[in-house]
């Protein structure tokens, strides 16, 4: 059954946007982290399979393509925050409008009113807690 | 046709009682001895020791069944309990339900006897507040007890397993199908209840009750619909949002018999447990709309939709300020659009704009006369009055010189629109006025039908005697509408169940039927195959939809009228339709082939 086609895979895994998504770096509170290992925390965190999915404002899932198109990640001079540029495809969702009753059970059985698949790159922002990174914010921006 | 008890109040208005945990657990003592029954209950398991394994986190069950109607649990390696059980056989299935003396909980139990696999139903009492709260918190919202933390409503757990032998365990299981969606089947049970129940949805049944609400009003239920083979069955379901009973039975296709249980607390709050036969027939098979090779093993969770936990009923003075200061029609003369509902609207309707009309109903139904000013404007005025007054309408053609216009009436509390057509070819016209509030709620809709004639320019003589008028030529339909384009889109399949009520199926995005609900509708006929169906949305969302559905362009233009935190709408309704079968009900309820 079903269809094992690219909108399934890129359904499949989404995570709700804040959801806390982190990963922990292993360092206890006496070892300084370096750069390299911040910049691996937070790959590892991009890499995550729970994280690889995300959406934004619930209207945009997508999926990082990190095995063709490398990332770009910005760490902040204080090392407490750092900003991910990645290329993906993004699967671009239009809820469902209006209060109806068919509108309302729509939605609860997941319905949205378009989705289509777009080329583009995702800004993610990332800030450091107690040794942890975890994901701020995202943004999409079209190709 | 069996004998009818009509009831005052239909399921979505009996105000079931807010039982304690401890009133439940003092209405389950009775079930302790197990479910009566007219069936003599299965001797086969008498003496035996039997050990269930089910999957995942699912318990472990030890039972040493002493007699035909006494067992020993042992749950988990925990302290025997000693209950009374009941147990029905078919073709080496065997379904066995008991309680937990002292408990709110019990399991129904349905057992190969032939492969060893078994499916377990644990059912609990007292446990939708937890249920809800976690599903609250999970949605970041406040939980919902409006009516109450239901523990009148029962829970079920669900598990596939196996009987275990000592051998090796099976490969296989019970598995959730769809090989029941789409028919409907009328049962006569042995205590000589007459139920309709129609499986429109792998997560949802609906169900017509004959015997004991009269047919009126058909419901809807969140189900279960397991395959054990090709023709036999394991349905579930539970009364939610009503009285919250479970109803559990084995269905055989084969010689068209069920086996089954029914656990719950009346209206009066009385425990009904019992075993039930029963015989059927199919009364159709309509069409499913999932890919072929989809076959739902893997349905996932089932959702239950709650619209009396939902539902915001508003006060009178909340309402009257909505209906008197956020009162708009149509876009306010800019036009209705394409949202919602309204996404296969046909071309609004213009070519009145400079003519008059008087519509006449019989009676004392409305007689208004009309100048239509221009698209999208009218002016209307009650027969004999002096004053005219100005409204925002729409009007489309649903069948050829067969028109349809709406517009809101007096700016009054509670208040009314007027939903109209009227036939060129034969100069009938029927009015279905709208008026916000029920005797339930306020922020409901009551529809009014009445039947007449009209004139207008170049419209023909009508008749003296004949008018449209009711029907029950939909009895039995069920249609989709799709509203929006997409697959499925806004799209729901309508079930019409009886001249009296109608029910709404949402599909799941596989195409598989998903939740639905229905309501009371009311069917008139203006032509063959052209009919006007409404419906209100009773403990819903109030809504009334009025559609004049041409079942020859497989398409409708309607209008819905709505009072809410949002304000009063009169809105289209524009949507196309498949044919997705019928069923053969019209004998079980009374009419006339």
């Amino acid at each position: 059954m079903g269809n094992t086609s690219r909108r399934d895979f890129l359904r499949s895994g989404g995570t709700a946007l804040g959801a806390g998504v982190a990963v922990t770096t292993g360092l206890d509170a006496a070892t300084v982290p370096t750069p390299a290992e911040d910049l691996e925390s937070i790959r590892a965190l991009l890499r995550n399979p729970q994280a690889g999915l995300w959406a934004v404002g619930g209207a945009v899932t997508y999926r990082p393509r990190l095995d063709t198109q490398p990332d770009r990640i910005a760490l902040a001079p204080d090392g407490l925050s750092a900003t991910a540029v990645l290329p993906v495809e993004a699967e671009i969702v239009e809820p469902l409008q209006g209060n109806s009753t068919l509108e309302q059970m729509a939605r609860l059985e997941g319905h949205v009113a378009r989705r289509r698949i777009e080329a583009g790159q995702i800004e993610v922002d990332f800030d450091k807690n107690a040794g942890t990174w975890r994901l701020r914010s995202t943004r999409f921006l079209p190709a | 046709m069996s004998r009818r008890h009509y009831r005052p109040l239909q399921e979505h208005r009996i105000p079931y009682t807010r039982l304690s945990e401890a009133q439940v657990l003092q209405a389950l003592r009775p079930g302790a001895n197990g479910p009566w029954g007219f069936a003599r209950t299965s001797p086969v398991l008498a003496g035996q020791t039997i050990k269930l394994i089910t999957d995942g986190d699912g318990p472990r069950l030890e039972y040493r069944f002493r007699t035909d109607r006494e067992l020993e649990l042992v749950e988990r390696g925990g302290v025997p309990i000693r209950a009374g059980y009941g147990a029905l056989e078919d073709r080496g299935l065997l379904l066995v339900s008991h309680l937990i003396p002292g408990t709110a909980r019990g399991y129904c139990l349905v057992l190969d006897l032939r492969s060893g696999l078994a499916t377990v139903f644990e059912t609990t009492f007292n446990g939708y507040a937890a249920i809800e709260r976690a599903a609250a918190a999970d949605a970041g919202r406040a939980p919902q007890f409006k009516t109450g933390e239901r523990n009148r409503e029962v829970q079920r757990k669900l598990w596939f397993g196996y009987i275990d032998r000592g051998g090796a365990i099976p490969a296989t299981r019970h598995a959730f199908t769809n090989r029941l969606e789409g028919k409907g089947i009328a049962w006569k049970q042995d205590n000589d209840v007459e139920v309709l129940e129609f499986y429109l949805s792998v997560s949802y049944s609906n169900i017509l009750e004959l015997t004991r609400f009269g047919g009126e009003l058909t419901v809807c239920a969140p189900t279960d619909y397991i395959m054990v083979n090709d023709h036999q069955f394991i349905y579930s379901r539970i009364e939610c949002e009503f009285s919250g009973t479970f109803t559990l039975q084995v269905i055989d296709l084969f010689d068209m018999t069920q086996q089954g249980v029914r656990l719950g607390l009346t209206e009066k709050d009385e425990l009904e447990y019992y075993l039930y036969t029963g015989k059927g027939e199919v009364t159709g098979q309509i069409a499913s709309f999932e890919v072929f090779g989809n076959n739902s093993e893997t349905r996932g969770p089932r959702r239950v939709y709650r619209p009396l936990e939902t539902f915001e009923t508003m006060t009178d003075a909340e309402v009257k300020d909505q209906v008197l200061n956020h009162a708009h029609a149509f876009g306010d003369g800019k036009g209705s659009g394409t949202a919602g509902m309204g996404g296969y609207k046909s071309e609004k309707v213009t070519r009145f704009v400079g003519r008059k009309l008087s519509v006449r109903m019989d009676g004392d139904g409305p007689k208004i006369d009309y100048e239509f000013v221009e698209a999208g404007k009218l002016r209307w005025r009650n027969a004999g009055d002096a004053a005219w007054r100005d409204a925002w309408y729409e009007m489309y053609e649903p069948d050829d010189e067969l028109y349809f216009f709406a517009h809101l009436l007096d700016a009054e509390f509670p208040r009314s629109c007027a939903m109209v057509a009227f036939d060129m070819k034969n100069g009938l016209s029927t009015v279905v006025k709208g008026t916000t509030g029920t005797p339930f709620r306020n922020n409901e809709t009551t529809p009014h039908y009445y039947f007449g004639s009209f004139s207008t320019d170049g419209s023909p003589v009508p008749p003296t005697y004949l008018r449209h008028g009711w029907t029950d030529e939909m009895v039995g339909e069920c249609v989709t509408w799709n509203y929006q384009p997409g697959n499925p889109g806004l799209t729901s399949m309508h079930f019409y169940a009886t001249p009296s009520s109608y029910s709404w199926i949402i599909f799941q995005p596989d195409g598989s039927g998903g939740m639905q609900w229905s309501s009371p509708g009311w069917y008139s006929k203006l032509r063959d195959g052209v009919y006007i169906m409404a419906w209100v949305e009773e403990a819903c969302n109030g809504t009334l939809g009025v559609i004049c559905f041409n079942q020859r362009l497989m398409h409708d233009a309607g209008f819905g009228y709505h009072v809410g935190r949002n304000g009063l709408s009169l809105s289209v309704i524009g949507a196309r339709a498949r044919h997705a079968g019928r069923f053969d009900i019209r004998r079980y309820l009374g009419i006339k082939i």
